[in-house]
This record gives structure tokens, sequence and C-alpha cells, in this order.
């Protein structure tokens, strides 16, 4: 029997024992209660002590909250821009739970916080970018828009003293919904049928281009060719002339006779009548002896 | 477990990295991270660790109850030693192993205490020492954009379709090294994909379409990598990203013949050129080879015109300078002479004009008398 006391007064002792301590990693910080009333908060950010702790058992409660990065991720939601477009926008927030107290009493836990943190967001992407054209919001300046978020959001976050802290807002997307990106393959399919038929028609110009300087320059090269044939010909006719005179210069007259006998000869074919008087030169000894 | 603990009685397996399937650093396995839902982390295992304590304590407790009456004494005395024995040499517990790619983090009460590197290492038995095991060397890839996620809109409002790949590992240069990895994210491959797909948007958002498809895919996949490395350091998330590498970047598919026709509108009117260079290249030639044609033929007809008169003149002057010995012979010799060969082939006829006799041409016999002369000279 006093065995068996001594055994259940070890176990109490035991149970007592792990219930007076309390460990909180390096990734945890802890709130901690005193009959459900939060007094005290172990390893936040300004004071980090990580490590085992210890408590009044069964009085002291202990809420573990995280202590690092967190993510919270928005759904894909339309919203219309300045030029009432509509867009598809997907956003998520890094946040840090900095004041478990304020946390606990505000939110209670994480869950609480993302139904607080989306209602936030929504507001404040919607704000921002009813201000902004679509055309910013896709493009240009979206780091600039995600900072606007950012402080938008921030401000609300410190006005309900969440006892966080806003590390980061991005937006993942920013797009146009189906029916407007179908418009959109329309006009790009429509930009590239221009471009083509402007690439072809480019080219057969350039081609025409190239045959048609073809076509000129063999054209010039021949009747250049040809006005030196001219040339060379006149060149030739005119040393002919040249030559002709030079050499029956010397004596015309007797050029005339020579040249006509020549001609005489080639010029009578073989059977051409002649009539020719018996008193021509040719005659002249023909009848001078028998007369 | 996401603390990879050593607390689970004999769990000895995962804490000497047994659990470590290469699928990310923690060495978990992928469903035991689910969702980032693990807020239970340490307290979990001071709550395994009491449940596990009043087990081995109730337990010894029933024993003596049940064996003390008949002197079980001994008995239970033996079971706490037994059971001290395993708590502290069992694998995992005391002894752990650092794989060659990992780290090993000791936590002692969940305060970090040292980092061992690879290798057999000793701790303080599980609840008051426990050990993180990252795989720190490791390259993990995550995969972005393949379907409708991978389209995106371009600063000139068109969507292109992406699919890239974002490598990362555990940075351990930068800030406290794997200290911030463990300690500051959670769920630090979601982290990844979700900033990488935020920071390519936004680059891609800043360019335009022929830009990503063309010439500009190393420069989007540098500026998404420095985008992502700065907001991760700002995060101190202990991640390095190695690598960002854009895998496809095109035209969406509906609209991808419209694009691919550029290109072959390209290759037509490159066709169309090389065609009419090709026409030039013989058009050209051939109208010099006529040209060339033309004026060597113009240039024989000088030089043979040309010879002809010098022929003609060296021959009329050799006949000339023998005339002018002895002209009036040579110039009657030379009218004999022509008129001996002209009136010898024609038909001569003589007639008298003082005869006063009707001159009368039988042309018909003419004609008949000169095709048989013709005839018989042949």
């Amino acid at each position: 029997m006093i065995r068996s006391l001594g055994l259940v007064i070890l176990v109490l002792a035991v149970f007592v024992g792990l219930q007076s301590v309390y460990m909180v990693n390096e990734r945890q910080q802890a709130l901690i209660l005193r009959l459900g009333e939060p007094v005290d908060a172990v390893n936040e950010a300004e004071d980090p002590d990580p490590g085992l702790h210890f408590k009044i058992p069964f009085v002291m409660d202990v809420l573990i909250f995280d202590k690092r990065n967190l993510e919270f991720d928005m759904d894909p939601e339309e919203i219309q821009a300045s030029d009432q477009v509509r867009l598809v926008v997907d956003a998520f927030l890094r946040y840090r739970i900095t004041n478990p107290l304020r946390f606990y009493q505000t939110v209670r836990d994480e869950r609480g916080a993302q139904l607080r943190l989306r209602s936030i967001m929504d507001d404040s992407l919607r704000g921002v970018i009813a201000s902004i054209p679509s055309q910013d919001v896709i493009s240009g300046q979206r780091a600039e828009l995600m900072e606007r978020v950012q402080v938008a959001v921030e401000t609300q976050v410190a006005t309900q003293d969440l006892g966080i802290e806003v590390i980061d807002v991005r937006i993942l997307r920013a797009d146009l919904p189906q029916q407007i990106a179908e418009r959109v393959f329309q006009r790009m399919r429509s930009e590239r049928e221009q471009e083509a038929a402007r690439i072809r028609a480019v080219g057969n110009q350039e081609a025409a281009e190239i045959q048609a300087d073809a076509d000129r320059q063999a054209t010039i090269i021949q009747a250049e060719a040809r006005r030196d044939a001219e040339r060379l010909r006149g060149e030739g006719d005119a040393r002919r002339n040249a030559i002709y005179a030079e050499a029956y210069g010397r004596d015309p007259e007797f050029f005339a006779f020579y040249r006509s006998m020549q001609a005489y000869e080639l010029a009578v074919q073989a059977g051409t009548p002649i009539v020719i008087p018996p008193d021509s030169e040719f005659f002249e000894y023909f009848s001078a002896q028998g007369g | 477990m996401p603390w990879n603990d050593n607390a689970g009685g004999g769990g000895g397996p995962r804490g000497s990295g047994g659990g470590n399937n290469g699928q990310n650093p923690w060495g978990q396995r992928p469903s035991g991270g689910g969702g980032g839902q693990e807020p239970p982390d340490l307290d979990e295992v001071v709550r395994q660790m009491q449940s596990q304590m009043r087990g081995i304590f109730g337990g010894g407790g029933k024993g003596g109850q049940t064996e003390g009456g008949k002197g079980g004494g001994l008995g239970f005395g033996l079971i706490v030693i037994i059971l001290l024995a395993v708590w502290l040499g069992a694998p995992g517990s005391g002894w752990y192993q650092v794989g060659p790619n990992q780290n090993g983090v000791v936590l002692r009460f969940g305060e970090y205490e040292r980092t061992t590197s690879p290798g057999l290492h000793f701790k303080l038995p599980t609840p008051i020492e426990t050990v993180l095991l990252p795989e720190v060397t490791t390259t993990e890839t995550i995969t972005i954009g393949v379907g409708p996620a991978g389209q995106m809109l371009t600063r000139d409002e068109n969507i292109v379709d992406l699919d890239f790949e974002v490598q990362w590992r555990v940075d351990l240069s930068y800030g406290d090294g794997v200290r911030d990895f463990l300690f500051n994210v959670r769920n630090p491959e979601k982290t990844v994909r979700d900033v990488s797909e935020s920071a390519m948007r936004e680059v891609i958002g800043t360019s335009d379409l022929q830009f990503i498809i063309g010439q500009g895919r190393g420069e989007v996949s540098l500026r998404t990598r420095t985008l992502v490395q700065e907001t991760l350091n700002e995060y101190r998330a202990g991640i390095q990203i190695l690598q960002v590498n854009l895998q496809t970047a095109q035209a969406p598919a509906s609209v991808i013949d419209a694009f691919r026709d550029v290109d072959v509108a390209e290759q037509d009117a490159e066709r169309a050129r090389l065609d009419a260079t090709a026409y030039a290249n013989q058009v050209v030639p051939r109208a010099r080879g006529v040209s060339a044609r033309l004026t060597q033929a113009a240039e024989a007809y000088r030089e043979s015109v040309i010879a002809q008169a010098e022929g003609d003149a060296d021959r009329f002057v050799a006949v000339y300078n023998e005339y002018a010995q002895a002209p009036e012979v040579t110039r009657r010799r030379m009218y004999l002479e022509t008129m001996e060969q002209l009136l010898g082939r024609s038909e001569l006829i003589v007639l008298d004009g003082e005869a006063g006799a009707v001159p009368y041409l039988p042309l018909n016999e003419l004609g008949q008398n000169r095709s048989r002369n013709t005839g018989g000279n042949q």
C-alpha cells in the first residue's frame, strides 16, 4: 500500500513537474494565460527568449503562436480598374505575428487572422486598383501598385491593432478575364497576319527592285556595247577613208582610170552584149591598117 | 512531422535522416508539411513527451500495482532502468547521423544550440535536445507556369505562354544561413513559388512580347532571379536562388499559327529576294556577254576594214609607182588588157554609126545566144 501510495505520489510529482514547464522553440512565441487572462508573452519579436520556461501548474496556460514569416494567399478576384476594365487579381500577403497578446485579443488564432486579412486585402486592393487604369495595373507600375496596396493594408492593420506586421504584399497575377483574353488573342492574331503580309510584300518589292535593277544594268550594258561597236566601226571606216585618200590622192586621174578598169572588169559579166562603134579607141588600129 | 523529431519512441530512422526522400530540405515527407498548417511543432513534441512519460510511468505503476503484492518491486525497478536505457541509447535519441548533404541543427529545449557538420554526433537525449536535419546542399527545382497559370500579360498587352523553372537551395552565406532558413519563413517552397511567379509576372508586364520570345529571354530570367532573390533576402528566408530558366516562352497555342506564319513569311520574302538575285546574276552576265560579242564584232569590222583599205592602198601605190615610170605605155597596156578580158567574154556587136544602117537589136536571139554561150562555157 505504502509502495503504491509512493508510486502515486511519484506519478503526481512528475505530472505536476511537466505542468510547470513549457518549451518555446525558435519558431514560436507564447502567450501565458493565468486563468484565461493573458499575462505575459514569451519569445516575441522584441524579446527573443526561446527555450525552457516555468509556469505555475494548472493556473497558467500556454498558447503557442508562430513567429515566422507567414503567408496569406488570396483567392483570385475580379476587380474593376479606373477605366472600367475588369481584371482578375490574385495577390498574397506575408505577415508576422509581432504582438501575441493583441493578436490573441483581436483575432484569436491564425484562422481568425486570415478572415480579417482577407477583408482588409480585398478592401485595399479594390481601393487602389479602382484609382488606376488597367494598363498600369497590368504592366508599367506594378511595383508601385504593390507598394500602395501594402501601405493601405498596413494602415488598416495598424488601425485595427491586430498585433501583426505586414512584411510584403505582392500581386501574383493581374490579368484580363478569359473573354477579354480571347479578344487579345484575336488582336494578336490579326497583328501577326498583318505583319506576315507586310513581310511578304516587302520581300516581293525588294525582289522586284533587284530584278528591275538587273534589267536596267543589262539594258545599259548592251546599249553601251552597241554604242562602242558603232564607234569602232566608225573608226574603221574613217581610217579606211584616210588610207584610201592618202594612197589615191597621189594621182587622182590615174586613180580614176585604175579604179574604172577594175570596176569594168568586175561589172561586166560573161556574155553581156556590148555594142561598140568601130571607131572606138579599142578598134583604133582595127580599121586604120585596113583602110 | 515537420520537426523531424526524435521524440517518437524509437523513431530513430527519421531522426537519422531516413525520412529524407529528397523532396525538400526538411527531410520530411511532402505529405507531412501539408499546406503549411503545422503550428504543432515543438509543443507537439512536448505533448508527445508528456504522453510518453505518462505511458512509461503509468504502465510502470500498473505493473507495480498488479505485481507489487507478489513482491514485484524488483520488476518495477528493472522496467524503469530498461526504459531509461532505451531512452538514452535509442538511435536518434542520443546519437544522430548528419548526412553528407545535411546540416545538423541542435536545439536545447527549442532554443538554438549549435550546428553540426556531416557525420555521427552525440546530443543530450531527446526531450532535452532535438536535432533538425535540413538538406543544405541539395538543389531544389520548382516548375512554374504549365497550363493557364503560364499565360502572362506583356507590356504591349499581348499574352505569352511561359514555363519556367526555379532552382534554389539553402543559403548558408547570407544572414544567419541555415537558421534563417529553418526559423524565419514557414513553408519555404511555397514562398519561393509565389515570389517567383509574382516576380516573373512583374518582369513580363514590363517587357514586350517580341522581346520576351526573342532575344530577351536571358534578360527576363536574370531580372526575375534578381527580383526573387531581393525579396527573399528581405524576408531573411535563408534561400539562395541559383537559376531561373525560361523553358518555353512563346505565343499562346491559339495564336501560334499566326506567329509561325510570320516566320514563314520571312522565309518567303527571303526566297523572293534570292530568286531575284539569281535572276540578276543571270541577266547581267548575259548582257555582258552580248555586249562583248557586239564590241568584239565591231572591233573585228574595224580591223578588217582597215586591213582591206591598207591592202587596196598598198596595191594601188605599188601599181602607181610602176605607172609613174612609164605612164603612157602602162596606161595603154592596162586599158587594152582590161578591154581584152572584158570584151573577150562579152557578146560583142560592132556597129558603124555613120554607115546609116538601121540599128536592129535581136533581143530574143541575144538572150539565146547568151545562154548558149554560158552553157558552152561550162
